[in-house]
């Protein structure tokens, strides 16, 4: 019962909260008559939203798309990443500079490089994006694989297990909060990393859908567009969390 | 004890240094005593097609108007042209339909002086290239930027062109990766304003071609000095003061541009660190000289804008901008005034100098 009552709150607390923020907001900008294209209200936004719904459907089809492309890139390589740091101090050494001095690039810079490179289609967004979202896997994966209950690693030692095995049984389900906690900041950054891309170069997508209605001053469709942007992030991340609890349900049998 | 006084060397020379000093004091007008503060935003970085702007400020000809004016960047034309309207820059320029636009959006704008009469809208393409007629544009890619002026009258161009836009291949691209796609030839075609796109081929040793808008009935102007028009209702003098000052300064560069790209580089150190900077500046300001120099300069005096281009023009934002249903045609007397133009006219040399330093450039853009 109590546990009903908890979950209802954890629910109400945060839409209560929204509602507020929004009545708040659309008499803060009728009552001091700002014009719609400085900041619309939230009713026109949600005029606009189900108006143009659609059309924002199929650009968040074609943003979706590429973030979970990149966000597969990215937990693949940052957890294959991991591993490797994890399994080999000499690597760790070696790389890990190189990471730490990677991560504190300011990536937007890089965004037009990536098109330069890589050329005007998905594969420039694809790669940015998941270089974006790559690193909280990487991190925190290695954090987990290292921090191995030591009695578990000298039991396997013990019974004679291979290192894979070892690797497989104990160093990986040790790491899973880690891994899953990667992801899930990784998730918000894939998204994010697409839309940055497509400010650079795209054809269709969410980021076009905001960068069109915002310099064309549709200030509302741009706010319809990220609305639709977070919720593409909500969804990708509560897959995440999803799967975290299945795997964490997995794991402890 | 007499009262008689003597009059003495000393005293007679100050007492001539005391009315002198009283002389000049009247003679001089309030606003050069009392320098108003005022900020200008550019539409973009600084160029060559906004170059005046730091003519006006180096030579002195705001500050001897009684304005001292801070220059800051702008970021495209639309977020100029708005941040002006909403006051968060006293003064700046911006293409002229960005500010049709934003004023037909309902935020307050006046255009007070025209400073180039073809905003230099195009496709571009690199001089190698097959695309000799907007129709070869078919089956090709177009990069473009969204946020410039142009993109949203590119498929009017097209049409007009005789060219259907369903066989084109756009793609939106960021303003620092457009130049270099069409020189790697990851796209066809380039679309935007001429004015900013030559300076960066140009100084990658090509000599692009331009198919302008302006050629199919499209007068399209470029930058225009624009305010908020509670300003100009409460502070004509200021805004009659910004004009001058910047008309001035029009004048002067079209009339030795060398010392104008030298004040440019004093004004704008860190330009000098681009790549082939010099050859960027001398492009950009070439290509704005000669569209400087079209008739309505010519016939009614610098910075004049004309009626008939601005109805053409507000025509069009209405029909391709402008279409969200609570958009309101603006009344052009509201949002342009000439009050402050038409009075610094050049001589028929002075024009022919002008237009002899940029015979380069005359070929650009025919």
């Amino acid at each position: 019962m109590k546990g009903a009552s908890e979950r209802t709150l954890s629910f109400m607390l945060p839409m209560a909260s929204a509602a507020v923020i929004a009545v708040a907001w659309q008499l803060a900008v009728e009552l001091g008559d700002v014009p719609e294209l400085i900041l619309p209200t939230p009713s026109a936004i949600a005029a606009k939203l189900f108006g143009t719904l659609p059309s924002l459907l199929q650009q968040a089809a074609v943003t979706g798309r590429e973030a979970l492309a990149a966000f597969v890139l990215a937990v693949a390589a940052g957890f294959a990443g991991a591993a490797a740091i994890s399994s080999s101090k000499i690597l760790r050494e070696i790389v890990y500079p190189a990471i730490v001095t990677l991560q504190l690039i300011p990536k937007v810079a890089l965004a037009p490089l990536f098109v330069i490179f890589l050329g005007i289609d998905h594969e420039a967004r694809i790669t940015f994006a998941a270089l974006l979202s790559f690193f909280p896997v990487l991190i925190s994966t290695s954090v987990g694989l290292a921090n191995t209950d030591l009695s578990a690693l000298r039991l396997c030692r013990s019974l004679g297990a291979s290192p894979w095995r070892t690797f497989w049984s104990v160093r990986v389900p040790f790491a899973l909060p880690h891994f899953f906690s990667g992801m899930r900041i990784s998730s918000t950054m894939a998204v994010t990393g697409v839309v940055i891309a497509e400010f650079i170069s795209a054809r269709e997508g969410l980021g076009f859908a905001i960068l069109v209605a915002g310099a064309r001053s549709q200030t509302a469709a741009a706010f319809a567009a990220i609305a639709v942007l977070c919720l593409l992030g909500l969804v990708l991340y509560g897959a995440v969390a999803g799967l975290e609890r299945l795997a964490i349900r997995w794991y402890r049998g | 004890m007499s009262t008689r006084q003597t009059i003495t060397r000393r005293s007679a020379l100050k007492a001539t240094a005391g009315a002198a000093g009283l002389a000049a004091g009247l003679a001089t007008p309030f606003v050069a005593r009392a320098a108003t503060d005022l900020t200008f935003t550019l539409p973009w970085l600084a160029e060559g097609s906004n170059l005046i702007a730091f003519v006006a400020k180096s030579k002195g000809f705001w500050a001897r108007n009684g304005l001292n004016v801070t220059v800051s960047r702008g970021f495209g034309s639309t977020a100029s042209a708005e941040a002006i309207a909403a006051g968060k820059f006293d003064f700046g320029m911006s293409v002229a339909t960005s500010g049709i636009e934003i004023a037909a959006k309902g935020l307050p704008l006046v255009q007070l002086a025209t400073t180039g009469y073809d905003a230099t809208m195009c496709v571009a393409v690199l001089e190698d290239s097959p695309i000799r007629t907007p129709k070869d544009l078919e089956g090709k890619t177009i990069a473009s930027v969204v946020t410039s002026g142009d993109y949203p009258f590119r498929p009017i161009f097209l049409k007009r062109a005789g060219v259907d836009e369903s066989k084109i291949k756009p793609i939106l691209v960021d303003p620092k990766v457009r130049e270099r796609l069409l020189l790697d030839k990851k796209v066809d075609a380039l679309s935007g304003f001429a004015i900013s796109m030559a300076p960066t081929l140009y100084a990658a040793g090509h000599r692009p071609r331009f198919m302008l808008y302006s050629k199919y009935d499209l007068p399209l102007y470029h930058n225009v000095l624009m305010t908020q028009p509670a300003r100009l209702a409460k502070d004509p003098g200021q805004c009659e003061a910004m004009v001058n000052g910047l008309i001035e300064a029009m004048k002067f560069t079209l009339l030795d541009p060398a010392a104008a790209q030298e004040i440019f580089f004093k004004e704008v150190p860190e330009m000098a660190m681009v790549t082939q900077a010099k050859e960027r500046l001398r492009v950009g300001l070439g290509i704005w000289m000669v569209q400087a120099m079209y008739a309505p300069a010519r016939t009614n005096g610098l910075g004049f804008g004309d009626p008939a281009d601005y109805a053409k023009m507000i025509d069009l934002v209405m029909t391709n901008i402008a279409t969200d249903p609570k958009d309101k045609r603006p009344e052009q007397d509201a949002i342009l005034t000439n009050r402050f133009t038409g009075k610094v006219k050049l001589s028929d040399a002075e024009w022919a100098k002008a237009e002899g330093a940029v015979t380069e450039f005359k070929a650009v853009l025919s």
